[in-house]
């Protein structure tokens, strides 16, 4: 359970298709913001995150569940999001994750998900 | 009464241009707020007003600011438009003077040598010919220097010049063909009826050498009221707009008006103030460091005045604020950046209710000093342990209110305009400072700072950390030695250009030696290139603009380079080939007992 102190946490198993994925919002997001691509989920932002300290919220998630399809629940974390930055500052693989929230949030707000 | 039918299209152009400034100027008055109306009409009766007139003198016509960026751009600015302020008031004096009735048509100043040749009962007719054709010189020469600063714009100081839109360009060609064929148009007149100057009687007296003046004199007058007419007519919808509108915005200035929260009024009045002189591309570090063009704030108010679309400058812009600095005409661009993000930005559906449920800071006793590290500062524990082991040695009465993570302040937010959003974290936080009952509140972070002393209302001072650790050796509890180390100091933008905090840190590093000096300090600092305002720069961009300061800074080679902002500190460490660290770590090596 050590990972726990790192802002990671434990999910179940479970199988996600990835053929049948919408991937629609992914690629709209990753022609605007292609750094996204980068992304190689080590999830150094979530171990920073400030939010995190006190409830869900996890990029690595967010970037993973956004390939995967599942809006629901990106929608749900990305509103917990204060952007306060410190996660593109430390992301090896210089994902301008700020960018990428704000974008997710301007996604949800104009367009009905 | 002097007429010919060639005086028209000068006439007609002038007469157009104030009707429209007079409309758009109704219109923009018409906008300002009640009380800076009322401040408008108490200004023109105070001394206000001839303070107004002496800037007026200062900045539209000796561009004094101009001069303090180069010499030779001042030089420039100042021959065209001082000296064809000259060239106008003489010139009606002149022919005042001379019809020895004060109210005579407009134009008559303007084609005086065309209309009057006979000077006979004229005394000073001498004087004013030496001086009318001194300040066409030298607007000539003013011109020659316009089209050398085209080809060669490095000599005038400008890295970069500008790109001007296509009206802007062709009332340049209007504005520089009006004192060439003035000065070939009084020439051809002063070689048939020898009414010349040195200037126009010598190059007169050549023209009448080799041709027949009688056939050019006339279409010669022409041209030139022609090109007059052209100027005055495309001007309201040109750059040269600046011409009368930074006058009034002088004006409006002295009398304590502001940019208001909403883009009409004031805000109409420096946006069209702006003569694009191209100053702000060379300050701008993304144009100059990291190669980006198309932001820079002479290319957002291009687009707000042709109502193109503004997103990417309004956006793509690190808000440090060095434009602002720069600007010679003192517009307030940071701030019109800021009102247009404000109005672009949707409002974001944000969840912050995970918020409401815990954190507030245990006190047992009550204590003096509440300390908010910030949540950049966590990234820097360095930071946050130097302040906290300080405190500890100097017996400071204090609580540490983020020492489990910390509330976001809601500045990163609110910087992208989403003012409205970050409401929930300001309340939260409000909330957790003030329930630890201190009178100063203490934090490592200057974004935070910002936010706390203008967004915030919290019944406490609210002081960087670089102000209570000076203040702290001050009053003796702290005790520092001299440092054998060399070290330079950075200037973050919050602190700085946002907050106008120089002397804290300054004072609290004499104590410990004399920092390098630098061009870079104080408003003339740099932005390391972390900025939480710009989401759009690419991370490479990024880094060539922290590389490019990091440069800068460290050019008489110091051991340290010392910053007071942990952004700052971890941007910069990310390209450091030396110790980057805060004003508090180096107090915290040069402690004694």
């Amino acid at each position: 359970m050590a990972k726990n102190k790192f802002g990671f946490s434990i999910h179940h198993d479970r199988q996600h298709n990835l053929d049948t994925a919408d991937r629609n919002l992914y690629n709209r997001i990753a022609l605007v913001e292609p750094s996204i691509q980068r992304c190689i989920f080590c999830g150094g932002c979530a171990s920073t995150c400030t939010a995190s300290k006190f409830t869900d919220l996890s990029f690595r998630l967010v970037s993973l569940n956004l390939r995967r399809g599942y809006i629901d629940e990106v929608k749900e974390m990305v509103a917990r999001c204060m952007l306060c930055g410190k996660c593109t500052m430390v992301c090896p693989r210089d994902v301008n994750i700020r960018h990428l929230m704000v974008l997710l949030k301007k996604e949800f707000s104009e367009n009905e998900f | 009464m002097n007429f010919d039918p060639f005086v028209l299209p000068f006439l007609i152009g002038m007469i157009y241009l104030l009707i429209i400034l007079s409309w758009r100027y109704f219109k923009w008055l018409d906008e300002l707020k009640v009380s800076d109306r009322a401040k408008f009409i108490r200004g023109i009766f105070s001394l206000n007003f001839f303070k107004a007139i002496r800037d007026v003198f200062a900045e539209s016509l000796f561009h004094r600011k101009v001069f303090k960026v180069n010499f030779f751009l001042g030089l420039m600015h100042m021959s065209l438009a001082f000296f064809w302020f000259l060239l106008i008031v003489v010139g009606s004096f002149e022919s005042k003077l001379f019809s020895k009735y004060p109210f005579n048509a407009p134009y008559d100043p303007v084609f005086f040598r065309f209309f009057e040749h006979d000077f006979q009962n004229f005394g000073a007719h001498g004087w004013f010919t030496f001086f009318m054709d001194f300040f066409l010189l030298v607007l000539l020469i003013a011109v020659g220097l316009a089209v050398f600063k085209k080809v060669h714009s490095s000599f005038f100081g400008l890295k970069k010049a500008t790109r001007h839109r296509f009206v802007d360009r062709l009332a340049r060609i209007f504005l520089w063909l009006i004192f060439p064929l003035r000065w070939l148009a009084e020439s051809a007149t002063a070689g048939i009826h020898h009414n010349g100057g040195f200037l126009t009687q010598s190059t007169g007296n050549v023209m009448a050498s080799f041709m027949n003046l009688w056939y050019f004199e006339y279409p010669l007058w022409w041209l030139y009221s022609s090109a007059l007419g052209a100027f005055f007519v495309i001007l309201p919808f040109s750059r040269y707009m600046h011409i009368p509108t930074e006058i009034i915005l002088i004006f409006l200035r002295r009398f304590g008006i502001k940019n208001d929260k909403e883009i009409k009024g004031f805000a109409n009045f420096e946006i069209q103030s702006c003569s694009s002189c191209g100053i702000c591309i060379s300050t701008c570090q993304m144009a100059d460091a990291a190669g980006m063009h198309g932001q820079q704030a002479v290319y957002y108010l291009q687009k707000l005045r042709f109502k193109r679309n503004f997103e990417d400058p309004v956006f793509n812009c690190l808000m440090c604020g060095r434009c602002n600095f720069y600007c010679p005409v003192g517009i307030d661009i940071a701030h019109l950046r800021d009102l247009n993000r404000q109005k672009m930005m949707p409002t974001l559906k944000n969840d912050h209710s995970y918020l409401d449920k815990e954190v507030v800071v245990q006190v047992e006793n009550p204590v003096r000093v509440v300390y908010f590290a910030g949540c950049m500062s966590h990234l820097r524990p360095g930071t946050t342990n130097a302040i906290i082991n300080i405190f500890e040695k100097a017996g400071v009465d204090y609580v540490f209110a983020d020492k489990d993570g910390s509330v976001c302040c809601g500045r990163p937010m609110s910087i992208l305009g989403a003012t409205e959003e970050a409401q929930g974290m300001i309340k939260k936080n409000t909330e957790i400072i003030t329930s630890s009952g201190a009178k100063v509140l203490v934090t490592s972070c200057p974004i935070c700072l910002k936010m706390f002393r203008e967004n915030y209302d919290l019944p406490m001072h609210v002081i960087h950390h670089t102000e209570f650790l000076k203040m702290l050796v001050v009053t003796k509890r702290l005790k520092l030695k001299k440092t054998t180390e060399s070290f330079v100091y950075h200037d973050p933008c919050e602190l700085g250009r946002g907050l106008g905090e120089y002397k804290d840190a300054r004072e609290l590093l004499q104590y410990m030696g004399n920092p390098d000096r630098t061009s870079f300090k104080k408003k003339r600092s740099l932005c390391c290139g972390g900025s939480l305002a710009n989401l759009r720069i690419r991370a490479d961009q990024r880094q060539k603009i922290t590389a490019d300061a990091f440069e800068k800074l460290t050019r008489r080679n110091p051991d340290y380079l010392i910053t007071a902002c942990p952004r700052c500190e971890q941007t910069f460490s990310t390209v450091a080939d030396r110790t980057v660290m805060d004003v508090a770590e180096l107090v915290e090596m040069n402690m004694i007992d």
